[in-house]
């Protein structure tokens, strides 16, 4: 066997990538201190230029970094070196670590920078290129996650991989000095293996990218088979699904709730709500100023990963929303108010759009002033969050205080059951231990006067809080995270019935549509930051916009909204739907001729794949619009998907969603009225406060709202307002209800009860 | 055919989709058929002589069931606003023009609310060959209607034979106009 040495992994898996390795991925990275940012040290590298908080806290190494990039790309070629591709985000905790050890320092720097040519990419601003070579590290066996490390040929064609490595051998990782040397040398010395072996990478990654023989027909079954799986799963004593590290992974509680409304099973509803209760519960929520950070390292969501993201903050507020709608347990209602407000507050540009993330590891308070805070050398893990609980006594009284402590499981040797950084020691990471009830009887108070003292004290905490020195906040705005929060903040003004939550949903759309968006070209770009906007958009961009501006219209009913998103939707079309098979690609063509293959998600992750949430939209649009295209468009998606969806349903959990809408009776609500007059906010209102998800609701006024809608359904010239009386006209299942002006008829509609006729 | 084929075909028509209605399980597990969506309801055991009614059509003329005395007649309340009663209209032309010199009328009854000015326009984009009538919101005696469609096939001797409640199917319609046809054929 005279195979590469260094390739030790077996390249034949990639083929066979099973569909849900990729969600596996997350739960890879890991944790450890922190990367150093050199700002102002030294001569910045080529990374000075871009706008990515990620790249930029690489700027100063003395690794002579490149962006993704012809200029890159070029220098390869030209000098015959190895390209070393670096893929991770901000908040990336093992990113950090690396970036200390080893970008850090000048000797592996000089190594690098003499047989390399070194590219940092973030995966947020690029989840293109991050796709491609996760998918080429995992299917190669070279273990997936963040950092991701990869060796590619100057064709861009990885031939090793892998994710964190430690600079010398260590925890039985090679060490990352090694492996650059051993590189080098067989670059020098078996260049053509090494070629070889590239090729095989690549050739197994275009097939990977055909992504075939998952079609099939669409098969409610899928759906049945993917709540068994649940059940099983489920972990009663501790909610969620699985054991440690835990993700919220919000796509199933999408799931699960609309399979709750299509079977009436009890138990899905009981398993999202236990779910979410228990996760509200730990420490994985922000107790005192809402949020929920990333996941749990235990199996009972009480000690986080401490970043916050934007997309698990705004698919998790949905989810208690939907949860809200279908127990009416004002529980979920507040959870979902308190991460909104959480992103409205620490999270939202001044003119409305929504940063990305903010990261785990700050200053401790104690050092601060101390020490220097740049780079991550004194930051650690939570440390805005936790806390002493002679802090705690201090700030808020020993009475408060010992009230406040037990409620949220304050103790005072600290409370972390495990600590493996050692950065937990004496603290305590707040969640709830108590209940108002068993905190009022311990105290010998009343409930109302317990919960008055712990609402005062999470004030208190709150504002003491703030002056922390705070963790840095990955302040890019994206395109589709943007999507997500807009549909959050427009089901929370639905189902909340609150205006703040409608005028940020409708500022952040009006953001993303004057800074990237253009509409002569109707494209939509991915990333702005300080006035720069860039990177074409991707399929997922243009999917999760769209969602939003659904759900925004469902809000505003405001026909501009849906307008653009049927803008949008024909963009996509023609941008990255297979016409043939169906199913959409993440990229278009021309996109980045240096991509090695144009990928199509194939798995719902904590960001669900782009078909999945495509098919949901062309089916809603479909509706609003009378458009056979986007109905077709759905359909065949779900096809190409079919029997993946039979097989292995829970890598596609919100294709699911989508199945489940395409098979169900969905309704057609349209309420002809002024949304000016109460009798019409009624009706709407009557909609919002009930669970029904496979529906479209329509509001048409005289106005221009018609007259928009009457392009795409010249039937509504005949709705209108009887005897002067909001009056709504429902159709489901072939059939429609005679309309009617009576508010209590129309509840009898909705709870699909048979309404009297004439 | 696969599902999706099917159903791929069925939207040449059905634009605003959804599968036909599974039965609903009433309190205690009784199988009694749809609460919803489409359904026939078959009276030809017991017939019962349909009412006369008087409507007036698009001209302001009034027209009465009793008009059309020894024909069988299907009397098809629907409305421009009504999804499925558009897209079952092509069906509804096409068994009309196949049917129509046997002794066959088609007698649409609109309750758009806006009437006239609506129902006008339609008919005549729609080119609808058959007598439309003018109801209005308000009952019609003897022809309950508690969503649209709803139709009611009438034999030669004026008695209801058949009701339908929503998107009707067409060769089940053709045949059972069929088979009232052959009744009493003059």
């Amino acid at each position: 066997m005279r195979r590469n040495l260094i390739i030790v992994a077996a390249l034949t898996a990639l083929s066979v990538l099973a569909y849900f390795t990729i969600s596996r991925l997350a739960a890879a990275e890991a944790k450890e201190p922190e990367a150093r940012n050199r700002r102002g040290r030294g001569k910045p590298n080529h990374l000075i230029g871009e706008k990515s908080p990620y790249l930029l806290q690489h700027a100063y190494n003395p690794v002579a970094w490149y962006p993704w990039g012809e200029a890159a790309f070029a220098k390869a070629r030209k000098e015959s070196k190895p390209i070393f591709l670096s893929i991770g985000y901000s908040t990336c905790h093992w990113c950090h670590v690396m970036e200390k050890e080893s970008f850090s320092n000048p000797g592996i720097a000089a190594v690098m920078n003499k047989y390399l040519v070194s590219i940092k990419v973030d995966r947020e601003e690029r989840p293109d290129v991050d796709g491609i070579y996760m998918a080429a590290a995992t299917g190669a066996g070279w273990g997936g996650g963040w950092p991701l490390s990869m060796w590619l040929t100057p064709e861009l064609k990885p031939f090793f991989g892998g994710t964190y490595f430690p600079p010398d051998a260590r925890f039985g990782r090679p060490g990352f000095k090694q492996i650059l040397e051993r590189v080098a040398e067989v670059w020098k010395t078996r260049r053509e293996d090494v070629r070889s072996d590239a090729e095989r990478v690549a050739k197994a990654l275009e097939q990977y990218s055909r992504v075939e023989g998952r079609s099939g027909p669409l098969n409610p079954e899928a759906l049945d088979k993917a709540f068994a799986g649940y059940k099983e799963s489920f972990v009663s004593s501790k909610g969620g699904f699985g054991g440690a590290p835990k993700f919220p992974m919000p796509v199933n509680q999408n799931f699960l709730l609309r399979y709750y409304a299509r079977s009436k099973d009890k138990k899905a509803l009981d398993m999202v709500a236990h779910a979410l209760k228990e996760m509200a519960k730990g420490g994985i929520y922000d107790q005192v100023g809402g949020g929920f950070h990333r996941y749990s390292t235990d199996d009972k969501w009480h000690i986080p990963h401490f970043e916050k993201m934007l997309y698990d903050n705004a698919q998790l507020a949905a989810n208690y929303l939907d949860a809200y709608q279908a127990t009416k347990d004002p529980e979920f209602a507040r959870v979902a108010r308190e991460t909104l407000d959480y992103v409205l507050r620490d999270m939202t540009h001044p003119e409305g759009g929504f940063y990305s993330a903010e990261d785990a590891d700050s200053l401790p308070p104690e050092l601060a002033g101390k020490v220097e805070d740049v780079g991550h050398e004194h930051r650690s893990e939570g440390a805005f969050y936790i806390w002493p609980k002679g802090e705690l006594l201090r700030i808020l009284g020993k009475d408060a205080g010992e009230i406040f402590s037990y409620r949220y499981g304050v103790e005072p040797g600290g409370n972390a059951e495990s600590d493996p950084q050692g950065e937990f020691k004496g603290k305590n990471i707040l969640y709830l231990a108590h209940t108002i009830p068993e905190t009022a009887r311990k105290f010998g108070k009343s409930e109302a006067d317990v919960g008055r003292i712990l609402e005062e004290a999470k004030r208190k905490v709150l504002e003491i809080r703030a002056a922390r020195p705070r963790p840095q906040r990955d302040d890019k705005v994206l395109s589709d995270w943007n999507g997500l929060m807009i549909s959050a903040n427009a089901r929370a003004a639905q189902i909340l019935d609150d205006a703040r939550y409608l005028d940020a949903a409708q500022k952040s759309a009006a953001f993303i549509r004057t800074r990237l968006y253009g509409e002569k070209a109707n494209r939509l770009h991915r990333r702005w930051r300080e006035g720069e906007r860039k990177v074409s958009g991707l399929a997922v961009d243009y999917a999760l916009l769209t969602q939003g501006l659904i759900d925004l219209y469902e809000a505003t009913f405001d026909v501009e909204w849906l307008n653009w998103a049927v803008q949008l939707s024909e963009a996509q079309l023609k941008l990255f739907y297979d016409p043939e098979k169906g199913g959409f690609y993440q990229t278009a063509p021309g996109h980045d001729k240096n991509l090695l293959i144009r990928s199509m998600d194939d798995s719902d992750n904590v960001i669900p794949a782009a078909s999945s949430v495509a098919a949901l939209n062309f089916l809603r649009l479909a509706q609003f619009t009378d458009r056979k295209d986007f109905r077709q468009a759905a359909e065949k998606t779900l096809t190409r998907f079919g029997a993946q969806m039979a097989q292995q349903p829970r890598s596609l959990p919100q294709m699911l969603v989508a199945l489940d809408y395409a098979l169900s009776k969905t309704k057609q609500i349209i309420i002809a009225g002024n949304l000016q007059s109460p009798d019409t906010r009624e009706m709407v209102r009557q909609v919002q406060s009930r669970f029904i998800p496979n529906k479209i609701l329509m509001v048409v006024d005289e106005g221009k709202n018609k007259e928009a809608f009457l392009r795409w359904l010249p039937f509504l010239k005949g709705v209108g307002r009887i005897k002067g009386k909001a009056t709504a006209y429902v159709c489901v299942d072939y059939a429609c209800e005679l309309p009617t002006n009576d508010p209590r008829t129309f509840e009898t509609i909705l709870d699909d009860k048979q309404p009297n006729g004439r | 055919m696969s599902l999706i084929a099917r159903r791929a075909a069925d939207f040449v028509r059905i634009r605003w989709k959804t599968l036909a209605g599974l039965a609903v399980v009433l309190a205690g597990g009784t199988m009694i058929g749809v609460l919803r969506g489409p359904h026939t309801e078959d009276f030809s055991e017991k017939p019962r002589p349909a009412a006369d009614f008087a409507l007036p059509d698009l001209t302001g003329k009034t027209v009465r069931l009793s008009d059309f005395k020894g024909q069988v007649v299907l009397v098809d309340f629907w409305a421009t606003w009504c999804i499925p009663c558009i897209e079952e209209l092509p069906d509804l032309k096409a068994l009309y023009d196949k049917h129509k010199d046997r002794g066959f009328t088609i007698v649409g009854i609109s309750i758009d609310d806006m009437g006239k000015e609506v129902v006008g326009p339609f008919v005549k984009e729609n080119q609808v060959p058959y007598p439309i009538l003018l109801a209005g919101l308000d009952p019609v005696e003897g022809f309950p209607v508690r969503g649209l469609p709803t139709a009611y096939l009438i034999d030669r001797r004026g008695f209801i034979v058949k009701k339908y409640f929503g998107f009707k199917f067409p060769e089940q319609l053709d045949k059972d106009v069929a088979a009232a046809l052959s009744q009493g054929e003059p």
